[in-house]
């Protein structure tokens, strides 16, 4: 049997992470395939319903990564979205969803080698919790069973 | 009572206001919301701690533009949701008549800065009923408290009652309507039902005042108003932005500190 | 007509024993202040003691999403898949004779002219097993517009309550198969007057005059000021054991998708706005308007039934407590 291989979606910010990536291509270092990139101007343009989708279409795993903060080419992008996190995570918390297999970091534009770690590391951990089906399956509620739509 | 009634009145004799918007008696014995606009009806005008309905949401209705000027009988949720829409340039100072009724006495207030410093000095310590069913809740497993909050929103049947009833929620178009991209799901399934109450309670992070009317409007009994509560209690303990306290903008999601803290960031 | 009787003590081994037969049994279930209709695992969580439930008994047929029919791509060609039949019946327990009476309506709307697949689908698998009504409270008024707390239509079984037991009257076809299946918790009876375990329901409004002063009501003045607490929820549409406007939504990503129909409401700006941006409904004392006058007019000149039955859900659940009932009595004050 085939071993679960995670699909990560990566939300990263064109000048410092998507950089940061690009440079872990050229300096040919190996990391994990598992990650498709979507680049964003800044952290702060990545609206946190983003992730929410990501989630419902398939993804195991979500990270969003940035410019350190003082380094947002926007200067203050960063800043307004670490805020968004950390209460988008309170909320994530009251809810019990599986911030397991959410990442934030900050990766700049000369880490290529944090970039490469960042993903193996999110990738081992991800495999390791499965697939996400707790998440996509609520699609599923609620659309025929009379049984499950007429429960209080 | 007869003091607020004779106030008001002298109100509308000497022409200050043309509409007065407060409470009468409902069908189980609390307050809901009345329009007044003869002074010959506020014989039916009640105000007591059974009157929980946020009047301020009327405020933005067309239907009210005809009149010149409009009275509004405030509780406290009303008056910091009069602080907030004022702090989101959603009203002007001198727009409104304000009255409340605290200790017996009817108190007008003079201009918005009056509502500000009676808000300070009067803000209610958090009902502890509703904080230990926050920590119930928190202290459930995480596989518990998903299995409970998608339980209990997939009963939800998007009438939208929470967004209606919500003074802060005055949106001429709302995110839902939105689809392109379609942000959030229309149909009531469990996912659509989650989203919506995750952007719900996202959009009024940092500006819920607390009022309750969202759970109170809920007609599937859903325990919505905790979404909110828990987002502004720890929006108040770890950045201090209290909605609904200043005149000033002080919105949590469009300022930062920069030593935010950062502990879930790689 | 057959008459029936169930003991009160066997009345909870006949539903445990539906329940335990596979068929869905959706029954009233307090919530906190609440009673909803919903799916129940033991007659033990039935609430007995209630006037109405906050919901109608319409969510078994006509839920609030349902699937028309999922699609998928298949190279490239398309796949459709109607959405699977329900398997077993389901048995709605405990519906009041005003949701009974509502499924005239319902079923004019959905079945005549041109019947719904998923309606009919769902109704032909559903037993409706009615209450006759034993109290009502200042909300109810049924017997302002023509139903009788006792009334049998809509429903294929019609309990009430005894001091002997449940009585029975099987109405229909369906009605009948069901108390076969389960004959050995019956016994035969006699057909009893239930005058006097029916509630007595006080006429709120005349209903004849009501007609007369409606049809020219469409320009009466007092619209605005009689909704102005009305801040445009959908609560009252929902709730209503009658009303039948729907959404259609697709949901799709790139291999597949669904086409789900959803309840949708007049009470709602965007119910009416046009692409262009115009709204004909603009104020919410149009849209307040559009839903008394649907009530108590058009439904009447369309389909010959008033499509209100006098359930009182809508006041009751109304958060700013609007009342249909005073709003009619204004319109025949003038």
């Amino acid at each position: 049997m085939q071993e679960f291989e995670p699909k990560i979606v990566a939300f990263v910010c064109n000048w410092c992470t998507y950089a940061g990536a690009d440079l872990a291509g050229t300096s040919r270092i190996k990391y994990a395939t598992n990650v498709r990139i979507v680049r964003f101007p800044c952290t702060g343009r990545i609206d946190y319903m983003l992730i929410l989708k990501a989630f419902q279409n398939g993804a195991d795993g979500v990270i969003v990564s940035g410019c350190h903060p003082n380094d947002c080419h926007y200067t203050s992008g960063n800043f307004h979205a670490r805020r968004r996190w950390i209460v988008f995570n309170e909320l994530l918390e009251l809810l019990g969803f599986d911030k397991r297999r959410l990442f934030f970091s900050w990766v700049s534009a000369a880490e290529g080698a944090k970039w490469a770690n960042l993903v193996n590391e999110v990738v081992t951990e991800v495999r390791k919790l499965g697939p996400f089906t707790e998440y996509e399956k609520l699609s599923k509620i609620n659309v025929n069973s009379i049984g499950e739509l007429c429960n209080v | 009572m007869s003091e607020l009634i004779n106030k008001v009145s002298q109100f509308f004799s000497s022409g200050i206001i043309d509409l007065f918007i407060g409470y009468k008696k409902g069908r189980l014995g609390e307050g809901k919301p009345a329009f007044f606009t003869k002074p010959e009806q506020l014989n039916e005008l009640i105000f007591d701690e059974n009157c929980i309905v946020n009047l301020a949401v009327y405020l933005r209705k067309p239907e009210l533009k005809k009149y010149s000027k409009i009275g509004v009988l405030a509780n406290f949720g009303t008056l910091r949701a009069l602080l907030q829409l004022a702090a989101e340039n959603q009203i002007a100072d001198g727009q409104y008549l304000i009255l409340t009724v605290a200790d017996g006495k009817v108190l007008e207030f003079a201009n918005l800065k009056a509502i500000e410093e009676y808000v300070a000095n009067n803000l209610p310590k958090p009902n502890p009923e509703r904080i230990a069913f926050l920590k119930e809740i928190e202290s459930k497993s995480r596989e518990e408290r998903w299995e409970f909050w998608t339980r209990e929103l997939a009963s939800c049947i998007r009438c939208y009652a929470c967004r209606a009833a919500c003074p802060l929620c005055y949106c001429e178009q709302c995110l839902v309507e939105c689809n392109q991209p379609q942000w959030v799901g229309v149909p009531p399934t469990g996912m659509g039902n989650l989203e919506w109450h995750i952007v719900r309670a996202m959009h009024l992070a940092g500006r819920c005042i607390g009022c309750g009317e969202c759970e109170a409007a809920c007609p599937m009994e859903i325990p919505i108003g905790f979404l909110t509560q828990k987002l502004n209690m720890a929006i108040i303990s770890n950045f201090g932005q209290v909605p609904g306290t200043k005149l000033e903008p002080d919105y949590a999601l469009s300022t930062f500190k920069v030593d935010d803290k950062e502990n879930f960031i790689r | 007509m057959e008459y029936k009787l169930i003991k009160l003590e066997k009345i909870q081994d006949f539903i445990n024993a539906l329940i335990a037969s596979g068929k869905q049994v959706l029954a009233p279930k307090q919530k906190k202040e609440k009673v909803f209709f919903s799916l129940v695992g033991s007659f033990d969580e039935i609430a007995m003691d209630y006037i109405q439930t906050a919901f109608s008994a319409k969510s078994a047929v006509f839920p609030k999403c349902e699937e028309l029919y999922t699609f998928e791509k298949n190279g490239k060609d398309t796949i459709l898949h109607n959405p699977p039949a329900p398997e077993n019946d389901t048995i709605v327990f405990g519906m009041r004779p005003c949701d009974g009476a509502a499924f005239d309506y319902l079923t004019t709307f959905f079945l005549k002219e041109n019947p719904d697949y998923h309606f009919k689908m769902r109704y032909d698998k559903t037993i409706f097993v009615g209450l006759t009504c034993s109290s009502g409270d200042e909300f109810c008024f049924c017997t302002s517009v023509g139903i009788s707390p006792s009334d049998t239509r809509g429903s294929d079984l019609m309990l009430t309550k005894t001091e002997n037991g449940y009585y029975m009257e099987i109405i229909t076809e369906k009605g009948k198969k069901l108390v076969e299946q389960f004959s050995n918790f019956f016994e035969q009876t006699e057909q009893i007057d239930k005058t006097k375990y029916t509630a007595n329901i006080q006429k709120r409004f005349d209903s004849s005059a009501l007609k007369e002063k409606i049809s020219g009501a469409f320009n009466w003045e007092r619209w605005e000021e009689t909704s102005l607490p009305c801040f445009g929820c959908g609560t009252c549409a929902f709730s209503c054991p009658t009303c039948t406007c729907f959404d259609i939504q697709d949901e799709a990503n790139l291999v597949g998708g669904a086409r789900y129909r959803i309840w949708d409401t007049c009470a709602l700006g965007i119910f009416t706005k046009h692409a262009s941006g115009h709204n004909p409904r603009e104020k919410q004392s149009e849209r307040w308007r559009n839903r008394i006058l649907h009530k108590f007019l058009y439904t009447d000149e369309q389909f010959v039934t008033l499509s209100c039955v006098g359930c009182g859900r809508c006041i009751r659940n109304c958060p700013a407590e609007l009342s249909i009932i005073e709003q009619v009595n204004a319109i025949m004050e003038g």
